[in-house]
């Protein structure tokens, strides 16, 4: 696996604002023309249809739910606010691997996962899971969540300087509040 | 062992031995200087000092600046500290690591000073 600790640790400049400008763009547009809901950090949906507004507002509740709750995280570790210079582009970096998990569509269409939601004891469900795609899809998107996880752990670790248990600890208990605030505002909004 | 044959050349007797003394320096300049013993790895001290120009020695137990109790990174670290004017920014293109990550290499170098102070003021 890539070792994140390192990426971030020589993550700087101009070069790295850039970098999560086109991370963004990237995924944003894969997300769009897959027809792919990112309604909450690590939550990636496959939908019939999705508006601009829609993305935009996924994505926006998504960084800031981050950088706020990650800049309270540092601030409690470190007593110090960490420079959102720094902490945007690297939130920005750490989800480049959701841009390949929206290309999933292909294998995994919407039809089957809509009529999942509607009806989960339906024949449909009993021939998409067994349909191999199913399984690889499934896969590949456990696998694309966990080194999307993995960016943010090293993100975190670079950030805060910590070690040990008191680091595994202190980033889960981040990462679930980031991804309850951001799913808890997307479902008000 | 050009240099120092080169040296030998040198009128002065006085004056050779210096030379000799000085490119022995620059030759092993790369090495690290000892601040803790290699054998126990506790603190080392300074017992004799020696005047190159007289060859005047002095004995004693003299303790060594603080700024040696630090590992080699670390005071070259500081070093860059001053060049870059204290500027984290600044460092962390010269180091070509990210902000947090010079941030959390000044905090831990802080740390230590810090213990090496204390501990300096206990003794």
């Amino acid at each position: 696996m890539i070792n994140s600790v390192t990426f971030y640790e020589k993550l700087l400049g101009l070069k790295s604002s850039l970098g999560s400008i086109l991370v963004l763009l990237a995924l944003y547009f894969a997300a769009y023309f897959n027809n792919i809901r990112l309604d909450g950090v690590l939550n990636l949906h496959f939908t019939s249809n999705v508006s601009h507004q829609t993305l935009a507002t996924d994505l926006s509740v998504n960084l800031l739910s981050l950088a706020l709750i990650f800049s309270i995280a540092l601030f409690l570790i470190n007593n110090r606010f960490p420079r959102l210079a720094d902490l945007v582009p690297q939130l920005l970096w750490a989800q480049w691997p959701l841009i390949p998990l929206c290309f999933l569509s292909f294998l995994f269409d919407y039809h089957t996962v809509g009529s999942l939601a509607r009806e989960t004891l339906s024949e449909e469900l009993i021939n998409m899971t067994s349909s191999p795609s199913f399984w690889l899809a499934t896969l590949i998107l456990i696998g694309g969540i966990i080194l999307n996880i993995h960016f943010y752990y090293g993100l975190f670790k670079v950030d805060s300087g910590l070690k040990g248990n008191k680091l595994g600890w202190a980033f889960a208990v981040t990462l679930f509040l980031s991804f309850c605030l951001s799913t808890f505002t997307l479902k008000i909004l | 062992m050009n240099i120092i044959d080169v040296k030998f050349n040198n009128i002065d007797f006085k004056r050779h031995k210096v030379n000799i003394f000085y490119n022995f320096v620059s030759m092993n300049q790369l090495k690290n200087f000892p601040s803790f013993c290699p054998a126990c790895s506790a603190k080392l001290h300074v017992s004799e000092l020696s005047c190159d120009q007289c060859e005047t020695k002095i004995q004693g137990h003299f303790v060594l600046p603080q700024l040696l109790g630090l590992s080699k990174p670390e005071q070259e670290f500081i070093l860059a500290f001053l060049q870059a004017s204290g500027s984290l920014k600044e460092m962390s293109k010269i180091l070509g690591f990210s902000y947090p990550k010079v941030r959390n290499m000044l905090d831990e170098l802080i740390l230590k000073v810090k213990k090496l102070n204390d501990e300096k003021n206990t003794a």
